[in-house]
């Protein structure tokens, strides 16, 4: 080895550095200072205000009151969705932004799916007054349209891609090729726990305040731990941020849902954990969907921020090692959980964030009669999601 | 002596530098594409670089990733390695290397792809998203295969890195003169004299430069600055992109591009004396 890397780049055999050689000293000039920034008091302070003052947390952890009906669960959301900017991606893009300036660069390059990465970007480049350049593909462009008419008035510039499928896998790529000319002013701001190392760790130590919170909170309300932990899985920064805080408590089951489409066995899904093997993509080794010469699969999800043929190398490992259990929920149920929630509760959640609770609801509406405490990661609001349901839902004659 | 020993000595004997040529394996089409190679290769080019078309290019730039969608769904792995075997049978002696991304390789296994590899004839492998502290995950599969191993040397690294590259890469080292993916829109800029004199204090095998190669000039500066060779790889598929309903108008470009960029491939200091 000849990169003496101050973290480690692997979980398991997943993880280390898949990038061309132009790209191994910006990620150890990043990897550097995230180190020195992470044990650096006055950092972690700025942080911890700004996540506080400025982004709105603590989140709230929301009992469900209506859902659970005719159940002996007690179900809680932890609200993710209240969060500055409108999902959990605000969290580590903070982290992130306050890292660029501590590089010097003046510029940031992002890509995003949903939109809720750009748009938590678009905000910090304002707020820290650091340029923007979001790569979106155009499909995402289209069915996220408010979240582009957000990031371009917060001053971003966004610039839809259209090679390949043209989701997200497309705009990691560009994003990939612009910081390979552009490191010396700009920090990439990779907007999950995947890609190269250091990527995954940094990313999961800003967005494990969601699980540090959920924690503390729901020992607060309940006197224990819960039973289970259930997170939606794109890349994989939300499940990674609520789960690693209860990683070390054996007995609470932590539960990963992937986007299952149109169904896992058909070949309209997004499910890489469950139905992907080890490959080497983004930067990384992990789980990914690919056909059998390598090509990697253009997936499909309902919700363009699960819409990602891998996920992040601690995840896939995790899920080996058996401490987390990885599920799927298809488009519709993932549809059937937003209208139930939105109706029910008064909540409307993010299409990402309504895979992980049609899942956690099925499971608990099979066991009526067990008496358990279940925290579902709502890892964002739906608004953006509202032409896409209305539609989905038309098209069905339900609406 | 392997094949690119043997090129950059015969070159070396006629005080001339190697111009390697890239192509997308079957680009335009799988006939066209071979008539292609018969040009570049008569025309000089000295070596092939082939690559063989992949879902998400991310070191390519727009050129690039044209060539990749012209083909990808066309020609699969194993009709390209077909193709390169093809090649193989008609020009024994001219070094074939082939330029790839990691998944290609991983998938189904790399034992299997370095086995077709041998089969097809292939010298050597880069692997363009395998940086040097990562080459384990394929080094070994690569040596049982006697497949040389080809590693790029950017304008950015350290010394450290330069040493380990100087040391692992095999046949040449892959230079890269300038920031950024491949294709002309950025011009290939003379490499750092530097970088070179580091590679070469920790042994390292002949020097090629690529990246930004369109012209004449380009060459005459890469050889200047100390390179011994070239690549030339999107300058020819642009060539490609503009001539698709014409295979005998792209086969006349590819000569003038490869006499072209000869003409400066002329080392006026390794006169004898």
């Amino acid at each position: 080895m000849v990169s003496s890397h101050i973290t480690g780049p692997y979980f398991g055999e997943y993880g280390g550095q898949f990038v061309p050689q132009i790209l191994v000293e910006p990620l150890r000039q990043l990897e550097k200072c995230f180190v020195e920034a992470w044990s650096d008091e006055t950092f972690r302070q700025e942080y911890l205000s700004l996540l506080k003052e400025y982004a709105g947390r603590p989140t709230s952890l929301t009992r469900v009151r209506n859902l659970t009906e005719g159940t002996r669960t007690r179900l809680y959301l932890k609200r993710e969705d209240l969060l500055h900017g409108g999902a959990h991606k605000t969290n580590q893009v903070i982290g992130q932004a306050l890292l660029t300036k501590r590089m010097g660069k003046s510029s940031i390059i992002v890509e995003t799916g949903a939109g809720q990465h750009g748009v938590a970007s678009a905000i910090a480049a304002a707020l820290f007054g650091l340029r923007c350049r979001i790569y979106m593909g155009r499909i995402d462009t289209e069915r996220q349209r408010p979240n582009v008419e957000r990031m371009r008035l917060l001053g971003a510039e966004v610039i839809p891609v259209d090679s390949g499928s043209r989701t997200l896998k497309d705009a990691c790529n560009e994003a990939l090729r612009d910081w390979s000319g552009s490191y010396e002013d700009s920090h990439y701001v990779l907007g999950t726990a995947a890609g190269p190392h250091p990527f995954p760790t940094i990313v999961r130590e800003f967005q494990r305040v969601i699980g540090d919170e959920a924690r503390a909170q729901i020992l607060e309300r309940e006197g224990r731990l819960p039973d289970r932990v259930v997170a939606c899985v794109g890349g994989g920064s939300n499940a990674i941020g609520v789960f690693t805080a209860f990683v070390p408590d054996e007995s609470v089951e932590l539960v990963a849902v992937e986007p299952g489409g149109l169904g896992v066995d058909t070949d309209k899904h997004g499910a890489s954990i469950g139905k992907g093997e080890a490959g080497v993509f983004f930067g990384m080794r992990s789980k990914l969907l690919s056909d059998p010469d390598g090509q990697i699969f253009e997936s499909h999800s309902i919700s363009a921020g699960l819409d990602f043929p891998s996920v992040g190398p601690e995840l896939s490992y995790l899920v080996d090692s058996g401490r987390v259990r990885c599920e799927a929920a298809t488009d519709d149920e993932a549809v059937g959980a937003f209208v139930e929630l939105t109706k029910g509760e008064g909540i409307i959640p993010a299409l990402e964030s309504s895979h992980a609770l049609t899942f956690a609801l099925k499971e608990i509406r099979a066991e009526p009669d067990r008496e358990q405490v279940v925290v579902v990661n709502l890892s964002g609001r739906g608004d953006k999601d509202l032409a896409t349901v209305t539609s989905y839902l038309r098209q069905r004659g339900e609406l | 002596m392997s094949r690119y020993a043997a090129m950059f000595e015969s070159a070396r004997a006629e005080r001339s530098a190697p111009v390697i040529a890239w192509s997308v394996v079957g680009d335009p089409t799988p006939e066209t594409w071979l008539d292609t190679v018969d040009a570049l290769v008569s025309a000089g080019a000295a070596a092939l670089e082939l690559s063989i078309a992949f879902s998400d290019p991310s070191a390519d730039g727009p050129v690039n990733q044209g060539a990749y969608s012209r083909v990808l769904g066309k020609v699969d792995k194993n009709h390209a390695v077909a193709l390169i075997k093809q090649v193989r049978e008609r020009y024994p002696d001219l070094p074939i290397g082939l330029m790839t991304y990691a998944n290609l390789v991983y998938i189904p296994s790399p034992e299997a792809f370095y086995a077709a590899c041998a089969a097809a004839g292939v010298d050597s492998v880069l692997v363009a998203d395998v940086p040097v502290h990562e080459v384990e995950i394929f080094s070994d599969r690569a040596a049982a295969h006697d497949i040389e191993m080809v590693l790029i040397a950017p304008p950015n690294a350290q010394e450290p890195e330069l040493k380990a590259i100087a040391e692992q890469s095999q046949g040449f080292v892959y230079l890269v003169s300038r920031a950024g993916v491949t294709g002309t829109d950025r011009e290939a800029q003379s490499p750092l004299k530097s970088v070179i004199a580091t590679l070469k204090k920790y042994g390292a095998p002949p020097t090629v430069l690529g990246f930004g190669i369109s012209r004449a000039e380009h060459v005459r500066n890469a050889i200047a600055a100390g390179a011994d060779g070239v690549v030339v790889g999107s300058a020819f598929a642009k060539l490609v992109a503009e001539h698709l309903d014409d295979p005998a108008a792209l086969t006349a470009a590819s000569t003038g591009l490869v006499t072209n960029l000869r003409s400066g491939a002329g080392i006026e200091r390794a006169a004898p004396r």
